[in-house]
């Protein structure tokens, strides 16, 4: 039978399972094998499926240091967007009661939080969600494998499963979305084994207690506040600056909002140890860098926020010769998600340079599939992204930091015009606004096209998305004074901003 | 080659039952009729209303329960749910797929006027937002309407974890 068949034929071995790698006809398994179920996976597998494409992913959770594993979807699903946007809202919902009181409700004694019945409400959510892609992806004839994928060849995807068992299969086309994980220091004694992260975070069963959270990025951040938000003792641990790659002021106003509403920094300091004390608590030892002293305190638990990067070891991409950034070991991509090796291509969290969203991640799926199946030649466009940081004062911006702004144009090339103002509701509530703040970021000349936009405030998302439409249009600050405000809103004040930064005017807005 | 009535007894037994019960062969006494068991695997309970599921599940507790949930039949056995109607064998089509040792609760729920009310039982304590409902309980796992309608994912609920 091997006689007959033409082209290099193998039969391979492997655990219990011989599989023809070529049929006779030389075709592959699969026209498209994605590696990772995430945001991006799914979105690149189910499109692709649906332009009539034969298509595999593979979706494998190895599980945290401590144990923790979640289904299918990706971060974004299980320990990411989702579970934070949850437990972000539970914290806000806590300072709603306690503003309620002075809208007329009548709480009597204090309000106190349950985290067993947030966590098990959160949990039940992130299910469903498992459940409705594993839906879709049968739904659209999507075959599912629950196996860690890796590289044979670049035709040849290996998938293991959790017993061990090998499974081998071709495909014409490979797409890794495999995305990140958190990083742990490793010079640090203790860190890992007594220590959490993001991953562990949204899956505790019981409350974290008195937490320590290392990092000051978005991550670090958002589980800060809402830590904060439903209780506990927290204290943020920053090695350097806040929210490294956003707007530095708008920065300073985000924490030192949560400085007022309860948690604590630890500026310019380093962790050194972790032990873990007989009472089961953790000790913390570290460096001000500033003084050179060393500090102890204990706390509940530690979270490591630190950075997040791929697991492209595990993925064999080395013995292929796919081209990597040797600082954090991502993919390096052309403009169509390509590697360096044809037919092996790679996007999501997992690219070099690549914004680490969902949508991004699911446009550039998509945009991918489209061009792989021969639809289109569109490439996938990151620029002018609009994203939103889910602290206790949302900030939400699309463009350019004025820092940025100000390297590209030169401090005379642009106009920064901005405002404090005070949300209506913050009034009757008697809430601190002084770091609600706008801040439109524009060329010098001409029309004064919009080359960033800020706002911190509450629902910074919700009124960020509609500015990014503009911005995409390319939208200038005399389109903003042609706007009327929607009255009265947080967002009506960016299309009133008029003050610059330039005048040295008070920039805070006073009444209608 | 059978060559007595106790052969075709315990071959007979194996056939269906995937196994001889231990009793009989201790007991190597010849059986007088030929007795078929069960195929099933699995149990399955017809209840009616909302008290009788939530006994019939409180009685199963630790049990993998598998529940359908469909419009009530006529006396003719047909249901005022048109899909329901669609639905039906192809869930029962894919039963023999159902793990071992689980539950299958068939439940009608009432007459249309009462399925239509949203404050009704079903909707208010277990959610369900149409008929057909195919869950498994006390998980996120359910298949609404339409998706009854596709044997692959009946096929999936019931294989997969």
């Amino acid at each position: 039978m091997a006689a007959l068949c033409r082209g290099k034929h193998r039969w391979r071995r492997t655990n219990c399972l011989y599989v023809s790698t070529r049929n006779l006809t030389g075709k592959y398994d699969y026209d498209l094998v994605v590696i990772g179920g995430g945001s991006g996976g799914l979105a690149c597998s189910k499109e692709a499926a649906q332009l009539g494409q034969k298509v595999a992913v593979l979706d494998y959770v190895e599980p945290t240091v401590k144990g923790t594993k979640w289904g299918l979807g990706g971060t974004c699903v299980n320990v990411g967007c989702i579970p934070k946007k949850l437990m972000h809202q539970a914290a806000l919902l806590g300072a709603a009661v306690k503003d309620a009181k002075k809208y007329g409700w009548q709480i009597t004694g204090p309000v106190c939080h349950d985290w067993a019945t947030m966590a098990e409400a959160v949990h039940n959510h992130v299910r469903s969600l498992n459940w409705g892609h594993r839906v879709q992806l049968q739904d659209k004839k999507v075959k599912y494998l629950n196996l860690k994928g890796s590289l044979v060849d670049k035709h040849t995807v290996k998938g293991l499963s959790k017993a061990g068992k090998e499974t081998i299969l071709t495909a014409k086309n490979v797409v890794i979305a495999s995305g990140g994980r958190p990083k742990c220091p490793t010079n640090v004694p203790g860190a890992m084994e007594h220590g959490i992260t993001s991953d562990d975070i949204f899956w505790l069963k019981k409350s974290p207690g008195k937490t320590l959270v290392v990092g000051a990025s978005y991550v670090a951040l958002e589980c800060a506040g809402f830590l904060t938000g439903v209780g506990m003792d927290t204290t943020v641990m920053v090695r350097s600056i806040a929210l490294r790659g956003f707007d530095q002021q708008i920065a300073g106003l985000v924490t030192d909002y949560m400085k007022t509403y309860g948690t604590k920094f630890a500026w310019k300091c380093v962790p050194k140890r972790v032990d873990k004390l007989s009472s089961g608590a953790l000790q913390v030892t570290w460096t001000d860098t500033q003084t050179g002293n060393d500090h102890k305190d204990t706390f509940d638990s530690v979270l490591w926020a630190v950075g997040r990067a791929p697991e492209t070891k595990a993925l064999g991409l080395d013995k292929l010769g796919v081209q990597l950034n040797k600082e954090t070991g991502k993919i390096v991509l052309g403009a169509d998600e390509s590697t360096s090796v044809p037919n092996i291509y790679a996007f999501g969290d997992i690219g070099e340079g690549r914004p680490e969203l969902t949508p991004t991640a699911i446009k550039a799926g998509k945009l991918l599939a489209q061009r792989l199946a021969g639809q289109t030649t569109e490439l996938m466009n990151y620029d002018s992204v609009a994203t939103t940081v889910f602290t206790p004062l949302e900030y939400g911006c699309v463009g350019l930091s004025e820092e940025e702004a100000e390297k590209r144009h030169g401090k005379d090339g642009i106009e920064v015009y901005h405002a404090f103002y005070k949300p209506l509701e913050f009034t009757v509530a008697e809430r601190d606004a002084s770091q609600c703040y706008i801040k439109v970021v524009c060329e010098r000349a001409g029309d004064q096209k919009i080359l960033g936009l800020h706002f911190t405030g509450p629902n910074a998302g919700e009124v960020t998305q509609g500015f990014a439409m503009g911005f995409q249009c390319g939208a200038t600050y005399s389109h903003l004074l042609q706007t009327v405000g929607i009255h009265p809103t947080c967002a009506e004040e960016v299309v009133k901003v008029n003050i610059t930064k330039r005048s040295g005017l008070d920039a805070t807005v006073t009444g209608c | 080659m059978v060559v007595s009535t106790l052969e075709y007894f315990y071959l007979v037994q194996c056939l269906y039952n995937g196994s001889v019960s231990e009793h009989l062969l201790a007991s190597r006494r010849p059986a007088l009729t030929v007795r078929i068991e069960t195929m099933a695997h699995y149990e399955e309970v017809n209840v009616r209303g909302y008290e009788e599921f939530s006994h019939a599940v409180s009685e199963r507790k630790g049990k993998d329960i598998f529940a359908y949930f469909s419009g009530d039949k006529d006396v003719q056995g047909k249901s005022w749910c048109p899909d329901c109607v669609k639905a039906e064998p192809v869930v029962r089509g894919e039963m023999t797929h159902l793990p071992e040792g689980s539950v299958f609760i068939y439940c009608q729920v009432g007459e249309r006027a009462y399925w239509k009310d949203p404050s009704n039982d079903f909707k208010k304590t277990l959610k369900l937002s149409g008929v057909p409902t195919l869950l498994r309980y006390g998980t996120p796992q359910k298949l609404v309407e339409d998706e009854c309608l596709k044997a692959e994912l009946v096929r999936m609920m019931f294989t997969e974890d």
